[in-house]
């Protein structure tokens, strides 16, 4: 299989997976910009990458929104899909919406790495090694930040709680 | 709710599911075809023309790699000659032992603004590492403790007594104290990659391992604004003592590379942040939103290492307003770095083996 053979291949596997990753963290505009900028470095490292690229990509993509992390809009444009989601939704579903915004308001609380790490096992499903590759840290590093980011947001989720309670 | 039904919820909410996207087939193909079509992966190879110049200290080197940009070599000059001391230095380094264990300490200011008391604190960060040799002593750790606060000045202290004494809590919710974070790595700077290329791999030569840099930043997000200032603290950082030493012959590539780098000054002999006799080199750079940095490292004198890394206010910028010019903004000191065939206080994370 030659260089173009192989990029096409991984492309046609990994596309949709990077999109929805693009996706999740940001609008679809600066998404598609992402996943174009993704796959382009991925044509130019063809030759170095391994037989599993995926954390490799996400990591990639992860560095083309530094900027916007950075800005923290990406915490607006989340809360505010999950928002626009809402709408015209019917009342049975309005608890599990406003659940939701809650959870999402307290993952954008948290310090941009550790959400990542939460949210490469959760959303993109990866396991703990693919995870600490994508986040470019060891797998011990990756289980200490794993476990601080869920008591740090199990902590912001049981403040709310406690606020609507009161 | 336990770990499992917190990540049950995260997952339950992802806001967008691989199969919802619909049939994305003919952009994405668009797509694949564009990128192998914008350019062949046969890379130009790149001309080096160097232009003697009379008695001149500088050579430029004309180098066009798409868009990596040129690329000038200074070759003499005082921080030049620190570097080059440096990279003699570790030369004659030692590198043996079952641990490379270090033992220093972050210092990073950062404001906060909490129900209107806005104030400057100084957070020191005691951290200690125990790297090992063999994969069988298992993964390197880096512990450090809940930061120590300070207000950075007088009038800080009275805002800061005024919003009741806040101390470090893990909860980042910012009425429950202030939010511990780990020590940061440095000043964080919109836009700028952090190197996490293959280090081990980079080229000997101070030009190629520049280009090498710049091309893993330009393919991983984008060029930094300042590519030598970036080469700078990215070199200084793969020099740090905290992880385990790169290969000999990597790090005195990279104090060469540091030396040739234009703009480099030269501060002399010093007292580095801890008061100790170090040589320190200097560059400046106009940020964004910290205002203008003069970024220092500090190297030692006798040996191999580079004791600290600071980052001095010269100018306040938009997020440092309150933090004077000539106020560290960031430090990190190394007090102990060195191969040990002692063993680490408890047993690392994956070790297939007792120590000792």
């Amino acid at each position: 299989m030659n260089d173009e053979e192989r990029f096409t291949a991984l492309f046609r596997r990994h596309h949709a997976q990077v999109l929805a990753y693009a996706l999740r963290r940001t609008d679809t505009a600066r998404a598609e910009d992402v996943v174009a900028e993704t796959f382009a470095a991925a044509w130019r490292h063809i030759g170095k990458l391994s037989e599993e690229p995926l954390p490799w990509l996400y990591r990639t993509a992860w560095n083309c929104l530094a900027n916007e992390r950075r800005s923290n809009a990406r915490q607006v444009r989340v809360a505010g899909r999950v928002a626009a989601e809402g709408e015209g939704v019917v009342a049975d579903h309005a608890a599990g919406v406003a659940e939701n915004a809650e959870l999402m308001a307290a993952l954008g609380k948290l310090p941009a790495r550790d959400r990542e790490a939460l949210l490469l096992v959760s959303w993109e499903g990866l396991d703990q090694r693919s995870a600490a590759s994508a986040l470019g840290c060891s797998v011990a590093a990756f289980k200490v930040r794993l476990h601080r980011a869920r008591k740090k947001l199990a902590a912001l989720l049981a403040v709310h709680e406690a606020v609507q309670e009161a | 709710m336990n770990d499992q039904e917190l990540m049950d919820r995260i997952a339950a909410a992802n806001p967008v599911r691989v199969e919802d996207l619909g049939d994305t087939t003919e952009r994405a193909e668009a797509l694949r075809r564009e990128i192998l079509a914008r350019r062949s992966r046969s890379r130009r190879w790149w001309v080096l023309v160097a232009l003697p110049v009379a008695g001149a200290a500088v050579v430029f080197g004309l180098l066009r790699p798409e868009s990596i940009p040129r690329q000038t070599l200074v070759t003499s000059g005082e921080a030049h000659a620190i570097m080059l001391a440096a990279a003699q230095r570790a030369e004659k380094a030692p590198a043996s032992g079952r641990f490379w264990h270090t033992k220093g300490e972050v210092r990073h200011v950062f404001q906060r603004d909490h129900r209107g008391n806005r104030y400057a604190l100084v957070a020191t960060h005691a951290i200690e590492g125990w790297q090992p040799s063999d994969r069988r002593d298992g993964d390197g750790v880096s512990n450090w403790n809940a930061p120590r606060l300070t207000p950075l000045t007088a009038d800080d202290a009275v805002a800061y007594r005024r919003d009741g004494s806040p101390q470090p809590n893990e909860n980042p919710d910012p009425d429950m104290g202030v939010a511990v974070q780990d020590p940061p790595e440095g000043p964080e700077l919109a836009g700028d990659a952090i190197y996490e290329g293959d280090a081990r791999n980079l080229p000997h030569d101070p030009l190629k391992m520049r280009l090498a840099m710049l091309t893993w930043a330009r393919d991983h997000g984008g060029l930094p604004d300042n590519p030598a200032v970036w080469l700078f603290r990215e070199g200084a950082d793969l020099l740090n003592a905290e992880s385990q030493p790169l290969p000999r012959e990597t790090r005195i590539a990279i104090y060469r590379m540091i030396g040739t780098l234009p703009g480099v000054r030269s501060l002399g002999t010093v007292k580095d942040p801890l008061g100790r006799p170090a040589l320190a080199v200097a560059m400046t750079e106009k940020t964004e939103t910290l205002g203008v940095l003069e970024w220092r490292l500090f190297l030692s004198p006798s040996r191999d290492l580079l004791m600290g890394t600071q980052a001095m206010i010269v100018k306040p910028g938009a997020d440092t307003g309150r933090i004077a010019p000539g106020q560290a903004l960031y430090t990190y000191s190394v007090r102990a770095a060195e191969w040990t065939d002692g063993c680490p206080p408890g047993r690392l994370p994956n070790a297939k083996r007792l120590c000792p």
